[in-house]
């Protein structure tokens, strides 16, 4: 544990470097985007585009300015909290996407927790030699998702569910009756690469000679099993399970057109379209913050189970 | 056994789409509103689509498409890969700082995110969809690789070689990627339909496919609306989709574990090969 | 559990007469309100297409401009207009309208948002007395009417966030999901309207989904190949309604094939606009720039004549090869054709057109742009199809002077006439609507000559509804939805 501290000041350092580099990358992309957003606004009011009506919105938008401008004033105002307006709606880019996190948290955290509880019996079986199935279950599943869009996959499950079989309202019903099948697709199209690598680890505990000693010692193979593999399985999935978290900030935009959930993915797709930069840069790096907070915290969490390691092994 | 099975359903594919995309049976343009939603005859095979299109014409034609597409993504995810987490494990500490934040970069972000950015900036088109995948793929493998590399690289015999003055490129070349291969491809195996499926996720958000040019995913989205009333515009796209899928599968897995006694018979159990940590 | 909860409580408010109120209506929609300011983006459009926002000016189902807040306009010798309020309209907190809220909520909206000097520049108001307000604007208009039936001109009072005067109120709005409305107890015949819950959603197959799962009363804008289904359940009827969103085909006279009229006229004469109605199952072959039954509108259907087209190309100096395809001094005639995919039905043109235009010799290669907009405004292409509401405000001068004046800002076929901009230049003078319809059917006419841009459809759109709305009827495209006459039976 004593190794702890100063790995994670490196990774907190490593973490810091990143952001100063993604800010400039994240000015950057949406303006790369052929488009210009004033032009694309008024077309899509139905009103005229001409020099003039292109420049005020510009001048309102402060897109008028140089790049570097631009730049510094942006770097300027996120480093006081104040993320501007988005330029499509006018309203405050902070209060957009805070209005439609929650929803994308929920749909991609909720899948892969089901897709981890899922996943551990399936390795916990492998493991104890019943898992003679596994291949064959894991693999065509792995084979399904890679082939069955998720687009037609939640279209006809929807209809099942609700046109035909109205068991649930899962457009206007309660927020439970909505996520249900967002929340088990993202499990579905997740559960086979995590599952692979329980299976591993359960199988990789399973040949290690203190748990053959624990065999000897008369504990029944479950038991051994469950007192011995709980922290590797643990660390590996963690593992695992750190690049998946991109579900749950951008990764369900299909899923949500399809259920009209207004989170935050579809969101940003509409954002693209309107080349709405406002929106965009604080997404990417909200994205990039987001994603440098799990990797911190899968490190804290390694650290934490596994006492031998120090946190941040890669 | 299992390779080969895969490499047939390829090999079937890559025949009857080449022979299908040189001669197509029907104008894959021909536009016929008096024949929507065809039925299969002597002339269209798999019957004609919502504007009356020959559909097996169009499958053809759209097979090279999308296996091509398929192939410069993964090149470029692999390729991309290996440069970054073999330059990492062996360059010195400031350049593999380099490389890895770059890694580390691309990885971060989701890959659809990463995909519809490249088309916003690119246009739509296949390759400009395999580059979005591609890239947020290299950013993965490049870990992955850096990973495995740097495990083997501590290795005695390695240490060996490196005191007998062999160059850092030849280490990689002879020690390191030996080592990598084998989890590149097992990790690809489960990874490289999605570039099809990308595809058509980004046509269904809204950023356009062409269907004067048709590929798999392309269609998928095209008769999307068909679902209900002439499935089988769907699900010839999807078949096509599955057997790709499940030919690369089968060729790229590496063999399952031989079968192992159960446990209960005390028997060792092989070790099965350590992941990354990231 | 929940519903039963709540079944058990409506069915008790239910029993008290005095709280009787129509169970709530759910809309399904493809776009909502993004604010309920008016100063905000484009929330004037939304709030007036959910029955919440009015304007002093309105475009009535038959397209024709009639007061809403407004009893009548006039026209002074300096230019300015004088408007008359209505009495007795009340806002949803039951203040009085007066002019001075009308004054300061235009006023406001004109200083705040852009969108709202697009027209005319910046408006300033000064009341007059109780019912009368002038107005003066930046740029002289003779139609202001129409100007202030443009979706940007909404009445609010700020109290202090904006209160409207429509049918309903906004008690909730989630943005990006949905809105709750409750009728306006100041708006006459509040007792008969239902709550109303708006439901957005991004997908319109999703939306037919739902609305055969039976979770809307109303699904508005379905796509045509769920209608076969729709259609076979007994509780959904479908109504389909002519919208002002013209399909055309810009022709980019920039470009060496296509600066010849003779090569644009051609390819308009050669377009069979009945199969394109056919290939997206609704609609009907455009007339001109404007669909029919507007006031300004042209009655007959643009003619489809291969032969004459074939003529015109040939006296093109644009000669068949023995593949059957055209080309001059080594010059093949091949075109790019670019469409967008918000707007699907462009994109199912495509492959039609290039069949069409392939009969003419013809060589088209298409392509699809997210951005068709700054594609058009570049002249980044050959022919680009393109969907634009050609009257949003009741008036046609609008899209003549951006589409076809030098340097109007939709010109992008990069089109320059000068007996079209004199022509252009006469309707900004005439106030007469009669006189104004008459040059707008002139202007058309001398377009159909010139061939900048070639008017492909009038589409329909689809309006699906559940057993308590089946009375309803849609017009005004997606300008006016939620109205005051959405009575649940």
């Amino acid at each position: 544990m004593n190794q702890a501290g100063p790995s994670f000041t490196r990774t907190l350092g490593r973490g810091l470097l990143l952001f100063g580099l993604l800010s400039l990358a994240v000015f950057l992309l949406p303006a790369l985007m052929p488009g210009d957003p004033a032009l694309t606004t008024l077309i899509e009011r139905n009103q005229e585009p001409t020099a003039g009506n292109i420049a005020a919105l510009q001048a309102e938008w402060g897109l008028d300015d140089t790049l570097p401008v631009q730049y510094g004033r942006w770097v300027g105002q996120v480093l006081t909290g104040d993320w501007g307006a988005s330029l499509r709606s006018g309203r405050p880019v902070a209060d957009e996407i805070g209005a439609r996190l929650p929803w994308s948290v929920a749909i991609g955290g909720g899948g892969l927790l089901l897709a981890v509880l899922l996943c551990l019996p399936v390795g916990f079986a492998a493991a104890l030699g019943q898992g003679g199935w596994f291949d064959r279950i894991t693999g065509l599943l792995s084979v399904a998702v890679q082939t069955a869009p998720a687009f037609l996959i939640a279209v006809l499950l929807a209809w099942l569910l609700s046109a035909k079989l109205r068991w649930i309202s899962v457009y206007t019903g309660p927020p439970g009756e909505r996520l249900a099948i967002p929340v088990l697709l993202v499990a579905i199209y997740t559960f086979p690469p995590l599952a692979r690598v329980a299976r591993h680890a359960f199988l990789t505990v399973a040949a290690e000679p203190y748990f053959l000693t624990a065999l000897a010692k008369g504990l029944s193979p479950a038991r051994a099993l469950l007192t011995h593999a709980s922290r590797p399985v643990a660390l590996v999935l963690i593992a695992a399970i750190t690049p998946q978290m991109a579900w749950t900030i951008g990764g369900t935009a299909v899923v949500e057109v399809i259920f009209a959930i207004p989170g935050l993915s579809q969101f940003i797709v509409e954002s693209v379209v309107a080349r709405d930069h406002a929106v965009l840069r604080v997404f990417i790096l909200l994205v990039a913050l987001g994603m440098i907070g799990v990797h911190l915290l899968a490190a804290f969490a390694r650290a934490g189970i596994d006492h031998r390691r120090p946190a941040c092994a890669s | 056994m299992r390779q080969l099975t895969g490499l047939v359903i390829l090999g079937l594919m890559a025949l009857l789409v080449t022979a299908g995309a040189l001669l197509p049976p029907q104008d894959i343009h021909a536009v016929d509103l008096l024949n929507r939603h065809g039925g299969s005859d002597p002339l269209h095979w798999l019957g004609t689509d919502h504007l009356g299109r020959d559909l097996f014409s169009r499958l053809a034609s759209g097979g090279w498409r999308a296996m091509l597409a398929t192939a410069f993504a993964v090149m470029l995810g692999v390729s991309g890969g290996l440069v970054l987490g073999l330059g990492a494990a062996v360059a010195p500490a400031g350049l593999r700082a380099v490389l890895l934040r770059a890694a580390d970069m691309l990885a971060l972000l989701p890959e659809l995110v990463v995909a519809i950015l490249v088309v916003a900036i690119f246009g739509f088109s296949p390759w400009s969809v395999a580059l979005g995948i591609g890239l947020g793929a290299a950013g993965t493998y490049g870990l992955m690789v850096h990973g495995l590399a740097a495990s083997t690289l501590g290795h005695p015999f390695v240490l060996a070689a490196q005191a007998l003055g062999v160059s850092p490129v030849g280490i990689a070349r002879r020690h390191v990627l030996p080592a990598v291969l084998p989890a590149l491809r097992s990790y690809l195996a489960s990874h490289a339909g999605q570039i099809v499926m990308q595809y058509a996720a980004l046509a269904f958000l809204g950023f356009g496919a062409d269907s004067g040019a048709p590929d798999w995913g392309a269609m998928l989205y095209e008769y999307r609306f068909h679902l209900f009333d002439d499935p089988a515009l769907v699900l010839w796209p999807g078949l096509a989709i599955l057997f790709f899928v499940l030919g690369l599968y089968l060729t790229l897995e590496p063999d399952a574990a031989p079968r192992r006694a159960p446990l209960r018979h005390r028997a060792p159990v092989p070790l099965a090969p350590r992941l990354p940590a990231e | 559990m929940r519903r039963l909860l709540a079944a058990v409580a409506l069915l008790a408010v239910g029993a008290l007469p005095a709280l009787a109120q129509p169970t709530r209506l759910t809309v399904g929609q493809t776009f909502m309100a993004a604010s309920a300011d008016p100063a905000e983006g484009n929330a004037g459009w939304a709030l007036t297409s959910h029955g919440v926002g009015e304007t002093l000016f309105t475009v009535n189902a038959e397209g024709q401009v009639t007061g809403q807040l407004a009893e009548a306009i006039q026209r002074e010798g300096d230019g300015s207009w004088i408007v008359t309020l209505r009495s007795g309209r009340r806002f949803a907190d039951g203040a009085p309208m007066t002019t001075a809220d009308v004054a300061a909520s235009l006023g406001r909206t004109s200083e705040k948002n852009a969108a709202a000097r697009a027209s005319v520049g910046r408006m300033t108001l000064a009341t007059l007395d109780e019912r009368r307000v002038r107005i003066t604007s930046e740029r002289p208009t003779p139609v202001m009417a129409a100007v202030l039936a443009e979706w940007p001109f909404v009445v609010y009072r700020l109290a202090p966030n904006p209160v409207f005067s429509g049918p309903y109120m906004v008690e909730n709005l989630r943005p990006g999901d949905g809105l709750s409305l409750q009728p306006n107890p100041h708006f006459p015949g509040a007792a008969n309207r239902a709550p109303v819950a708006l439901k957005r959603f991004p997908d319109a197959q999703t939306m037919a989904v739902a609305l055969e799962a039976g979770e809307l009363d109303l699904a508005f804008n379905l796509p045509a190949e769920a209608l076969p289904r729709l259609k076979s359940r007994s509780a959904v009827t479908v109504k389909s309604f002519l919208v002002g969103y013209q399909y055309m085909m810009v022709m980019n006279t920039r470009r060496d094939h296509l600066a010849d009229a003779r090569v644009r006229r051609a390819i308009d004469l050669g377009i069979n606009r009945a199969q394109l109605v056919q290939a997206v199952q609704g609609g009907e072959p455009a007339t001109g720039a404007f669909a029919r039954g507007l006031p300004f509108a042209l009655a007959e259907a643009r003619p489809f004549d291969a032969t004459a087209a074939n003529r015109l190309l040939d006296d093109a100096g644009w000669r068949r090869g023995t593949d059957g395809r055209r080309s001059k001094d080594g010059k093949a005639l091949d075109l790019v054709l670019v469409a967008y995919p918000q707007r699907a039905d462009l994109v199912t043109f495509q492959p039609v057109l290039r069949a069409q235009l392939a009969a003419l010799g013809i060589g088209i290669q298409t392509r699809v742009v997210d951005n068709a907009g700054a594609v058009g405004t570049a002249g980044d292409f050959d022919l680009l199809l393109w969907a634009q509401h050609t009257a949003p405000a009741g008036d046609p001068g609008f899209f003549l002077n951006a589409m076809f004046r030098t340097g109007g800002g939709n010109n992008y076929a990069g089109f320059s006439s000068a007996i079209i901009d004199a022509q252009l230049d006469r309707l900004a003078e005439t106030g007469d609507l009669a006189a104004r319809a008459a040059l707008a059917a002139e202007i058309q006419r001398q377009v159909f000559a010139a061939a900048p841009v070639s008017f492909l459809m009038t589409p329909a759109w689809h309006v699906g509804l559940g057993p308590r709305l089946a009375q309803y009827e849609p017009w005004g495209s997606d300008y006016y939805v939620v109205r005051a006459d959405l009575l649940p039976r």
